[in-house]
């Protein structure tokens, strides 16, 4: 296809604009040659300014959307709605932000209307799904819940967030990969429906901890070793000894501090924790297939999202697993999906099976 | 009358405990009204939500959990009180390594996460429970 190259120094291109129809169509090929076309497609379709998106690759083949003629019914069309619960715990709120509208001073819709806008972003133009639904479900956060209200949630409809205690939470939408952790909840929800407790419980806080830092990373154009690979790095206030809720790469070394205590995370299937606080300890044993994910990423080097991230994104939509999945299952789909992708003797597919080997997971169907 | 308050999940997926002694706080007769009330025997439904918070209350011989959608009226009303009244305390190790603090002061204890098996008669002494006084 055509892509007119777009000068950095002009803002407006001249040069002919590919019909959105064709955008469309170009956007869902799925023939890896294509990829980068796609992708380019999928990024011209996304309604988002990619002013405050930097991907460390500069390519912006295709002409801005704001040139085309609006096509509403164009897949990856996003649409956004913020709500403000002014402290209280109604939901949703009070509509402060539509899509598109201009911002109100408010920094918590700010954060939170540009981090469903990433979100959106790495779903879209990495793995062509047209938000959580694959089908163009609005995008909504209610902010400002509650009083002191420490946490932030998924409530199975819109993300909801707290602005902390002021002790140990200092707010939660400046962080994009919580804002991706609780909005990848929904996208399983649509999927495999993972349970929430126990094993499958784990594998669904872990497929939010996976997207979650992989929107963080693609909005940040960090390629693997580079990143932090944190989820929720910089939501402690300053009296908090820890820098995020938790670490993909080294579970169990997120925080250390004299009222939360230490992070309690394992690593490796040996330390699995059997209880029965937090459904089964969900967000604690997520660290094991964390770490997993982690491994992928880190042996195949590059950006995370471009292989590890696919595999396990076919993974989660290729319907070969079911709501009480545990880990052993996961484990297997992931390897199935490596092959089926980049084939059996493919450094893909090796990656994968050595993270598994690495916590102590065996995959088994 | 010991009454003791579990909080667990939410984003960190932590366990905060809160606990009184009704005796010793200047209203015990309110307290007494307010434990009278409250439908120990009943179960909420329990659906997981990502990310909320589940309560486990006890004031023996009751426990009940709750979660945080659940959390309302009388029963939001006890694990107010109950937080409130709490002095904060410094962390202490639980019996499997997890640490465990309480008197958080922030008002907004409203986080559910549901279990899908509501097993209060199950939760007794857990293991995982630090029991006895503080």
């Amino acid at each position: 296809m055509p892509q007119p190259p777009v000068s950095p120094h002009t803002p407006h291109p001249v040069c002919s604009i590919v019909p959105p129809f064709l955008l469309a169509r170009i956007a869902t090929l799925d023939d890896p040659r294509f990829e980068r076309a796609a992708h380019a497609a999928r990024r011209s379709l996304t309604d988002i300014s990619h002013e405050h998106l930097d991907h460390g690759r500069g390519d912006h083949g295709l002409p801005p959307r704001s040139l085309r003629p609006d096509q509403p019914s164009v897949r990856g069309t996003i649409s956004r709605a913020i709500f403000d619960a002014q402290g209280a715990e109604t939901l949703p709120g009070v509509l402060v932000r539509a899509e598109g509208a201009p911002e109100t001073g408010d920094v918590s819709v700010i954060e939170a209307y540009d981090g469903l806008g990433s979100t959106f972003a790495l779903f879209w133009e990495v793995f062509a799904r047209d938000s959580i639904d694959d089908h163009s479900a609005p995008l909504e956060a209610t902010v400002h819940y509650g009083k002191l209200y420490d946490n932030a949630f998924w409530d199975g409809r819109r993300m909801v967030f707290g602005d902390g205690d002021g002790e140990i939470f200092d707010g939660f939408t400046r962080s994009l990969s919580v804002i991706g952790h609780e909005l990848a909840h929904g996208v399983t929800e649509f999927t495999t429906g993972f349970v929430y407790r126990d094993q499958s419980g784990a594998l669904n806080e872990h497929v939010s901890d996976v997207f979650g830092a992989l929107v963080e990373q693609y909005t940040l154009g960090q390629n693997a070793a580079d990143a932090s690979w944190l989820i929720g790095e910089g939501i402690f206030t300053d009296e908090v000894e820890g820098n995020a809720l938790r670490s993909l790469k080294a579970p169990g070394t997120a925080y250390n501090d004299d009222v939360l205590g230490k992070d309690p995370q394992p690593d490796h299937l040996d330390g699995y924790i059997k209880t029965l606080d937090d459904n089964g300890g969900v967000h604690l044993n997520s660290g094991i297939p964390n770490r997993a994910f982690w491994s992928v990423a880190d042996s195949l080097g590059g950006y995370a999202w471009e292989r590890a991230g696919h595999i396990w994104y076919d993974t989660l939509t290729g319907r070969s697993l079911g709501p009480r999945a545990d880990f052993s299952r996961f484990a297997a789909a992931t390897v199935d999906s490596a092959v089926a992708r980049f084939g059996s003797d493919s450094p893909e597919h090796e990656a994968v099976r050595a993270g598994w080997t690495l916590v102590g997971i065996n995959p088994t169907r | 009358m010991k009454i003791l308050v579990w909080r667990s999940g939410g984003l960190l997926g932590r366990r905060v405990e809160w606990d009184v002694v009704v005796d010793e706080q200047p209203d015990p007769e309110q307290w007494y009204l307010l434990i009278a009330e409250l439908p120990w025997d009943e179960r909420p439904a329990v659906i997981a939500t990502p990310d909320r918070y589940t309560y486990r209350i006890r004031c023996d011989p009751h426990e009940v959990v709750i979660p945080e959608q659940q959390l309302t009226g009388p029963w939001r009303e006890l694990v107010d009180r109950v937080r409130d009244a709490d002095t904060p305390k410094r962390h202490q190790e639980s019996e499997h390594g997890e640490p465990v603090t309480s008197g958080e002061p922030d008002e907004n204890d409203k986080s559910d996460e549901r279990d899908e098996r509501d097993e209060p008669s199950d939760l007794g002494e857990p293991t995982d429970e630090p029991g006895g006084e503080r």
